[in-house]
């Protein structure tokens, strides 16, 4: 019989901290994460020094109660894995250096999980992904479309020539003054809104890119103008209209991707994965094309690190470790 | 007892290794931006040289700060982790306590690091390195005042420069062992010690 592989997963790339042991690269054993969004809420956005002081303060509690949850101690784990970017740089290194001295005084192999390779893996925590694949990462970095042949093949065929769409539903929801993370209170207002307000439609062209920057200065000067003139904007109406560009924009891209890769599979991974209107869209059009659609269940779209030792388990099987002299790089395009 | 003594302040990596009051092993090694690719290699090297594995080591001894925001978590990160993993007691040390324990023969040694804008990170100690004012973050020309009315020789000591005469930190990790006092952490609890509240800008 097969033996059973256990991967620890640390997550720490922006204000989660996170760390999950994962089975066989689709079983959520465990996954303990310690969000920092409400210290983040009062700045408006994250903030770097204050994550990094908060990764430190947290992490070795956050470790220690993933293995009690899970019942195991490391004797059992035969890997341990990192995001090691792309990220906020002060709160890599928080995870990796932990991690890292986790492989050295357990002895155990190190595999290093770019962020973006992990959110694509949160498709195979309780499934198994089908090849060939497309996936649109969406997030507050990220804005890609990947196609895959195979397990860790990446192939960026489409993507953001300026904001991600995660930031623009941030900047969007903080010019409205309806708080932040921008994303899941635009949604919501969005199902309350009917589309009054007339926003262009960014980059409506033949190429898999996308642009979000003229669309976020579009909304910036349509509020500040009704502002000028005392008009009252109507959040919900704003809110629709916008999303439904957004989600225009992200669709009509995927399915033209899809087309030409002769892909039947959709993925969507990132925290914007987790938008209602994004998910019924491609739902929809996914019907109507015969295409198979499928997502992460909603608590693995933002960051934890059980999407993280999901992947790390294709590079355990591949044998891919890394040295203790692993770096943690703020950028790094997905290859 | 074997100690692992490590110290990430700085843009040097200070680490050694001692038995008992016998030091084993020691690396003072220019890292700059490298501090997290070098430290975890730095300390497996050391404790081969030793013939030691990481599993010998009794207690864990780790510079809480202040220094670079970055380099002092990625040590406390691995000071943590190792205590927490391999259930052995933590201690903490100031940074500037550390690195008043150079080689210094005056009555007063004031470890200072140059916290820019003209702030400092400073500390004064007597000759036993017993501390005379705590460390802190404070204008510069406030220090100059404090050391002005001092009642006997000094020596600052630093790896900055300044616009006036400094000693070059060369740690003697004996007169470590000999004069600091190490504070007990918990693994779970210990964060480093910033002496600085963290700048929270423009983040539109």
């Amino acid at each position: 019989m097969k033996k059973d592989v256990y991967i620890l997963g640390i997550e720490s790339s922006c204000d989660e901290t996170s760390c999950s042991i994962v089975r066989n690269g689709t079983d959520d054993i465990s996954t303990v994460i310690l969000s920092q969004i409400d210290i983040h809420t009062l700045y408006g956005g994250v903030v770097p020094e204050i994550a990094s002081r908060n990764h430190i303060k947290d992490i070795t509690v956050v470790i220690e109660q993933c293995l009690k949850k899970a019942n195991i101690n490391m004797d059992m784990i035969d890997a341990v894995s990192v995001t090691y970017g792309p990220g906020l740089i002060g709160s890599l290194l928080v995870g990796l250096e932990a991690c890292k001295s986790m492989a050295f005084i357990f002895n155990k192999p190190l595999i290093a999980v770019h962020h973006i390779a992990g959110h694509i893996y949160a498709n195979q925590i309780g499934n198994k992904m089908q090849f060939p694949l497309m996936c649109l990462v969406v997030s507050g970095g990220h804005t890609d479309l990947v196609y895959m042949k195979d397990h860790g093949s990446y192939e960026v065929v489409g993507s953001t020539l300026d904001d991600a769409v995660g930031e623009c539903y941030d900047k969007v929801a903080r010019v409205m003054g309806i708080g932040y993370p921008g994303g899941p209170i635009v949604d919501k207002l969005a199902k309350e809104g009917a589309l009054t307000y007339e926003l262009p439609i960014p980059k409506n062209d033949d190429s898999l890119d996308f642009s979000f920057s003229g669309l976020k200065s579009a909304v910036i000067n349509l509020v500040h103008n009704e502002k000028q003139r005392a008009h009252e904007i109507r959040r919900e109406d704003l809110c629709a209209s916008f999303q439904n560009v957004v989600v225009y924009s992200l669709a009509s891209k995927t399915i033209k991707a899809m087309e030409k890769y002769n892909v039947k599979n959709l993925i969507l991974a990132g925290g914007v994965a987790a938008n209602s209107g994004l998910r019924e869209k491609l739902t929809d059009l996914c019907k109507q094309h015969g295409f198979n659609f499928s997502y992460p269940d909603i608590k693995y779209c933002t960051d934890n690190a059980t999407m993280i030792a999901a992947c790390a388990y294709q590079l355990f099987l591949k044998k891919q470790f890394s040295s203790l002299t692993l770096e943690a790089v703020s950028s790094e395009k997905l290859k | 007892m074997i100690g692992l003594f490590l110290n990430t302040a700085f843009n040097y990596f200070q680490a050694f290794i001692f038995k008992d009051i016998d030091i084993l092993d020691e690396v003072f090694v220019e890292v700059n931006h490298e501090m997290s690719s070098s430290c975890l290699k730095i300390i497996s090297d050391m404790l081969s040289r030793c013939n030691l594995t990481i599993l010998d080591v009794d207690k864990i001894y780790c510079v809480r700060g202040p220094g670079s925001f970055t380099g002092l978590r990625i040590g406390a990160t691995i000071a943590k982790v190792c205590s927490w993993g391999l259930e052995k007691e933590l201690y903490s040390l100031s940074s500037l306590q550390c690195m008043a324990c150079s080689d210094v023969a005056t009555n007063y040694v004031i470890p200072i690091v140059n916290a820019r804008r003209g702030y400092v990170f400073a500390g004064i100690y007597d000759s036993n390195r017993n501390v005379y004012m705590t460390d802190r973050y404070m204008e510069l020309q406030e220090l100059k005042d404090i050391v002005s009315k001092l009642n006997g020789s000094y020596s600052y000591v630093s790896l900055d420069e300044f616009d006036f005469e400094v000693m070059k930190f060369v740690p003697n990790n004996k007169n470590i062992l000999r004069y600091c006092s190490f504070r007990k952490e918990s693994p779970y609890d210990f964060v480093p010690d910033y002496l600085k509240e963290e700048y929270v800008g423009n983040n539109g």
